[in-house]
Formats: structure tokens, sequence, C-alpha cells
């Protein structure tokens, strides 16, 4: 394990900028119909620089086409990867991923260098969505080649969709790794009393009814392969607390964040695990509709993110658990963070709204984002690393103290 | 009209006080009495007058013991299920008991809006003014056993009508009852995994549940905030465990038939305990509306298994051997466990 880390990291190093520089001329110069994307690096000695590998093994069984279209299930090159633990590149599914969270989620993944299988209700938006997050997980600050995006339409609430997802995913990865039931209906911003009934059946079928059977798709998915992780993401109301003007919404969420609970012995049962990503305070239409930006602003300052700041957040931890055994509730703004931003707070001014007239300041396009700055979106990429030092400080500085108080505490005594 | 339980007798009291006791008091008017209807007597003080009351759901079960104590406590009641053979035959023995002008049946599924709003037209048009509305119907598509294996048909199925069709259910209720001259109550019934603790042999039903008691708060504020909560309110009831098919087509296990049999009660007893506060908030609710007492209700979470009584009824169960063998035979070898 050290050694392939190690020249992995070296690789990096000599090829980050050449290997950057030639895959943004690369996007620009071919089309989205015969780009190509290295799949297995881990499994591919390649001495020179990772930017010329990919050339090298253009064309090889290890590339593999961006395949956005149900046909292509019948294409007879099924492309081969490495599945053992140890593999680099990980498989997976990411239900309602043309927009928001979803959509950054499978973008941090293919900028990690996953092959990320994300669906939509409209097969359109989903090769749509599947190309475009290629070409802007390239703006990603850590963005590793290798990464494969395929886009397949799934109605989450509907049973025979979500079987034939798992079809897709058989042919297109060969299984997956993961599953991330993201894909959720959050209804009109309003009054409980006047929203359309078919509003709220949608959110109630989309949230709750698609959580369920996206989740005993991965299970069966997952009991063949005896492995994999499925995750559910939660939302406003997962934690009890009213949600008032999207009722149906929080309801549905509540309930998803029981049914968590609920699988826990069986995904151990097939050799899986069910864990939750909570991504915080996104800056989505929902949250923002029909709310006071004047007078809210200052909050939305402090507590609100764009949706790749939790993905950035989200993604290696859900990478992570894969393998793990026990089921994890993973809480991008946990109440530590919460408190952190709150004493912050004078340097989160202005962020995303002018707190003097409510107006917006920030750029809805990614790439707009992603040119004037990626701080954000590095720091919680390298927030792992500080949660790990923080924890291997403390370590350090408990055991220092116990083994004073062990010298100490006898001489007094 | 005359006072009802006061304010500070609400929930907690309630929750506290003992159930258990079976001997009466002839506290009650001479026209209801406790014994007749199954109260005990923890239950609040009675509004003389009558109630028009819908339970979904309430042709078996702990909804058909709620609209029973009901309808012995005086009120009017409108029997639902989307069986309409079944809503026939439970009207015609209600009917039998507590007279024709008292009970009527609507044949609607919850899950389906139009039907939804078919039971409040027709339910409104026979008991003139709806006071109660329970939203009781729910399943578990009587499965015990892993998500791997549960048709997705019956999940569905389980997720719609106890979920979607409380939302449904809610937004016709109150939207009746706002623009009444004497507003309403809306109840909605928990179950397993209200609490959030998790349901692995039930999931569907489980997460059902377990959104409930949110959906009751979102829609309360949702009802404060329209500055209609001192006319309408929804609260939360839990009956429990209660011996019914939805249960005892669980039974099939060590753990759940000890539970079952410690817990478990025949739904007379729940319903006895819940129905007569329900009627104290309907009665709340009347004044609200009418201006006697114009401020914003409370919601409130009814629990008549609550975790004090589940504990000592557990600790009797393990050092006493209390209600070992009582609905179900258990297969154990130790002479109280």
């Amino acid at each position: 394990m050290p050694a392939p880390l190690l020249s992995r990291a070296s690789a990096r190093a000599s090829a980050r900028a050449s290997a950057r520089a030639s895959a943004r001329a690369s996007a620009r110069a071919s089309s989205p119909s015969s780009s190509w994307k290295v799949v297995s690096r881990s499994s591919a000695p390649a001495p020179a620089p990772l930017g010329l590998a990919r050339h090298t093994t253009c064309g090889s069984q290890k590339t593999a086409r961006i395949r956005t279209s149900a046909s292509a299930q019948n294409d007879s090159q099924r492309q081969t990867q490495n599945h053992d633990t140890n593999s680099t590149s990980m498989r997976f599914i990411v239900t309602g991923g043309s927009r928001g969270l979803g959509r950054a989620l499978a973008r941090e993944l293919v900028a990690n260098g996953d092959t990320v299988l994300l669906t939509s209700r409209s097969q359109e938006s989903a090769t749509k969505a599947a190309q475009q997050i290629l070409t802007e997980a390239r703006k990603l600050p850590h963005y590793k080649p290798g990464g494969v995006a395929h886009g397949v339409a799934c109605d989450v609430s509907c049973a025979k969709s979500v079987a034939a997802l798992t079809d897709s995913a058989r042919t297109l990865m060969d299984g997956a790794d993961a599953w991330i039931c993201n894909a959720g209906a959050s209804g009109d911003y309003g009054w409980f009393l006047d929203q359309d009934a078919e509003i709220t059946a949608t959110v109630v079928r989309t949230n709750l009814v698609g959580g369920m059977l996206c989740a005993q798709q991965a299970l069966r998915l997952f009991q063949e392969q005896r492995r994999g992780a499925l995750f559910f993401v939660d939302g406003a109301g997962a934690d009890g607390l009213p949600t008032p003007h999207y009722a149906a919404y929080g309801a549905s969420k509540a309930a998803v964040a029981q049914m968590w609970g609920s699988i826990q012995d069986e995904a151990k049962s097939v050799g899986a695990s069910a864990h939750v990503l909570s991504p915080g305070m996104i800056l989505t239409p929902l949250l923002l509709e029909g709310t006071d930006k004047a007078d809210l602003a200052p909050i939305f300052n402090v507590l609100c993110e764009h949706a790749e700041v939790p993905a950035a957040f989200l993604a290696p931890r859900a990478r992570e658990l894969v393998n793990a055994s026990d089921g994890a509730y993973v809480r991008y703004l946990s109440i530590p963070r919460v408190a952190w931003r709150f004493v912050t707070w004078p340097w989160r001014r202005n962020r995303h709204f002018d707190e003097a007239n409510g107006l917006k300041l920030y750029s809805d396009s990614f790439a707009a984002r992603m040119e004037s700055d990626t701080r954000d979106v590095t720091r919680e990429r390298e927030s792992r690393k500080r949660e790990r030092a923080l924890a291997y400080a403390a370590v350090a500085a408990a055991s220092t103290t116990c083994a004073a108080a062990m010298v100490v505490l006898p001489s007094i005594l | 009209m005359e006072k009802a339980s006061g304010g500070q007798q609400r929930a907690c009291v309630w929750c506290a006080s003992s159930s258990s006791s079976s001997s009466s008091e002839p506290a009650e008017p001479a026209e209801h009495p406790r014994d007749e209807t199954g109260l005990d007597d923890s239950a609040p003080p009675q509004p003389s007058r009558s109630f028009g009351v819908v339970i979904t759901g309430s042709t078996k079960g702990i909804g058909l013991a709620m609209a029973r104590t009901h309808l012995a406590l005086g009120d009017r009641v409108v029997i639902n299920s989307r069986d309409a053979d079944r809503v026939q035959a439970s009207v015609a023995e209600l009917t039998a008991e507590f007279g024709d002008d008292n009970v009527s049946g609507v044949a609607a599924n919850v899950s389906l809006a139009q039907d939804a709003k078919l039971l409040a037209k027709e339910a409104a048009e026979f008991l003139g003014e709806i006071d109660v509305w329970v939203n009781n119907a729910g399943t578990n598509g009587y499965y015990y056993g892993s998500l791997l294996d549960t048709d997705t048909d019956i999940m569905s199925e389980i997720i719609e009508t106890n979920l979607l069709g409380s939302m449904l259910c809610c937004r016709e209720a109150l939207a009746v009852m706002r623009d009444q001259e004497g507003g309403g109550v809306v109840f909605n019934m928990d179950g397993a995994g209200s609490s959030g603790s998790p349901t692995p042999r039930f999931a569907a039903y489980g997460a059902t549940k377990a959104a409930i008691p949110q959906l009751t708060s979102s829609i309360s504020a949702e009802l404060k905030s329209l500055d209609i909560a001192d006319k309408v309110s929804v609260h939360t009831l839990s009956p429990g465990m209660v011996t019914t098919d939805l249960l005892m087509a669980g039974a099939d296990t060590k753990v759940s038939k000890f539970f079952i049999n410690i817990l478990a009660e025949t739904p007379d007893k729940p319903a006895g305990f819940l129905v007569p506060r329900v009627r104290s908030l309907a009665a709340e609710a009347q004044e609200g509306a009418r201006g006697m007492q114009r401020k914003p209700q409370k919601s409130v979470y009814i629990k008549f298994l609550t975790d004090v009584k589940a504990y000592s009824a557990m600790m009797r169960r393990v050092l006493l051997g209390e209600n070992k063998d009582r609905y179900v035979p258990e297969d154990s070898y130790l002479p109280f466990l």
C-alpha cells in the first residue's frame, strides 16, 4: 500500500501543472462524444508523468468512453476495472446527479478519478450533466484525471426504473461500490394548506419511496458483491424540528433519517453499510425562496454554502466509508462548526449576500465561482487532514499529560 | 358551554397518570357512564356537548375502538376505510348500537387526493361541522421481515397510506375546519419509529411514523404563522402497542412475543384513554374559535403508553413474571423470562 501511494504522490507532484494544463486543452479540443478517460490508473505502471500516461494508454482496454445513453448498455466493450479494496478508483451511483448537491458530489468524485453513474429523471439532462461534469471537474483545484461519468435516466419513485438503474450499473460499471440516494424533491415553498396534492405526492414519493426503493436495490446489489456502501442524504426536518413552508419535505427527511437506523443490521448482514450524508445549508431555491434576504443575509452569510463546498467535505469521507463496517452520520454543518462560524462571523460578512440591501453577490455558474475563488473548496477538501492532525494532537496531549502525571503524582504522594 | 378541562391539565398530567386501574367512579354525567365507555379514572372532565368526529381507517383496530368510545360519549362519527363492504358492515354494526343519526360511513382511500377531498366533503355534509378529525388509517402491509424481500408495491402502499394519506387528510380537514365557526382539531397517529428508534423488521412503517410528529410540528408552526392556531390545531396521538392485526402479524419471534405480552393492550384500553383527551382538546378549540379564549392552541402529544409505564411493565414482567403468555404463548425455559 505505501509504495503505490508514494509513487502516485511523486508522479502527481511532478506532473500536476502539466496535467492540468493539458487536461484543459484536451477538454476544449475534444468533442464530448469522442472524449475519453483513463479508468484504472492503479494498474497502469506508467513511469511517465500522469499527464502523458493518459495519452499512452488511450485506446487500450483500460479506457472507456463516456456512456451517456441507455443504448450504450449493449456496447460490447466492457470496461475492466480493479475492484479490490485497495483500488483507488471507485464506482458510485448518484441519483439526482444533474443538479444541486448530487451534481456537486458527482463532480467531486469524478475529479477524484472515480467512475460515477448519475441519474436524472430525463435521459437528456442526465447525458448533459455527465458531459458537463467531466469538464467542470477539471476546474476543481484538486482535480485528478481518470474520472468517468455516465448519465442514465431514472425515476427513483418507480420500482421498475430503479431496478433498471441497477442493471445499468452492472452493465456500465460492473456493479457499484457505493450508492448515494440523493434524488429529492423539495416541493414548492409555501403554506402546506395551499400546496397542490400532486406536489405533496411527488415529494413523498421521490424522497421516501425513492429512498426506500434505492435502498432495497442497493442492498440487493451489495448482497451479490458482498460489499458496498449506501448513502442517504438528509435535509431540514431530519432532526425532527419543524419545517414550516416545506412541511412535506421535512416530514420525508425525518422519515429517511429513521430509516437509516432501521436498515443498519440488514446492511451489515449482506456485507454492506448504510450511512447518512448531511450537507447542511446549501444556497438552493428551496432555502432561499420566499425569504427576506435583507433580514436573513447575515445568517445566510454565516451558515450557507454553495453545493461544491459540502461536496468537497462529504465526498472524501464517503469514499472512506465505502469499506466501513458500521453506519456513520456524516454532518457537514456540525454543531462545533456552526459555533465556529458564529465566532468568526466578521470574516464571513457579505460573503453571499450584501447585508445592507440583501443583493446576491455570487455567480450561479460553478465555473465562474471556481475562476474567482477556490479557497472554500480546497479548505473543505483538506479538512480531513486537519481533523486527523487535531486528533493526533489531542492524543499526544493526553498521553503526555498521563505520562507527566505518572511521574509527578508519586513524587507528590 | 361549560368550561372544559383547564389549560394546566394538559399532556404531562395525563401522560403521567396511570390508566391500569379498572375500578370505575360515577363522576360522569348519568348519560355517559364510565364503565360502558371504558374510560379510566385519569380522564379529564368531559364536555357534555356532542362533537362531529371523522376517523380514517376505522373499520377495525384502534380506529373502530375510538369510534365506539366517541359514540358512547355522545358524539357523531363518520367511519372510513378503503373497502366499501367493510365500511358498510361497520356502520351497520355501530348503527344497531348507537342509532342511525350518529353514524355514517364513507369509503375512501386516504392516499388519493380526490378521495380525501370526497371524505371531507361527505363528512362535513353529514356532521354539519367537523370538530375532530383523526388520521388513523395506517398499514404495515401485514409484513414483518427484511427490506430486501419487501414487495415494492406494499412498500409504496405503506408510505402512501401512512404518510401521504395523513398529509392529504390534514390538508382537507384543516381546509374545512378553518372556515367553520367552531374551528376544529386534527390528530395524527404515531406508531413504532415515531421516537426515531430503529424498526428493522418494518422499515417502511417505522419511517412513515417517524415523519408524523415532525409533520405535526411543521403544520402547527404554519397554523401559528397563518394566525389561525386559535381556531384549528394539529396534535399527535400515541396509542402505544395495540393487539390489532398489524401488531399480531409480527408475533413470530421470541423478542416480539415477549414485548407484545408485556406492553400490548386490547384496542378499547388506549381508545378509552385517548378519546376523552381528544374531546377536551376539541372543546378548547371550540372556545378558542368562538372567541371565549382566543389564544393559539399548543400542539399536544397524547401518549397512552409512556416510557415510565413501559419500563415499569417490563420490570414487573422480569421480576414477577406478570403478563407472561398473555396473548401469545412464549416458549421459554425460565419461569419468568
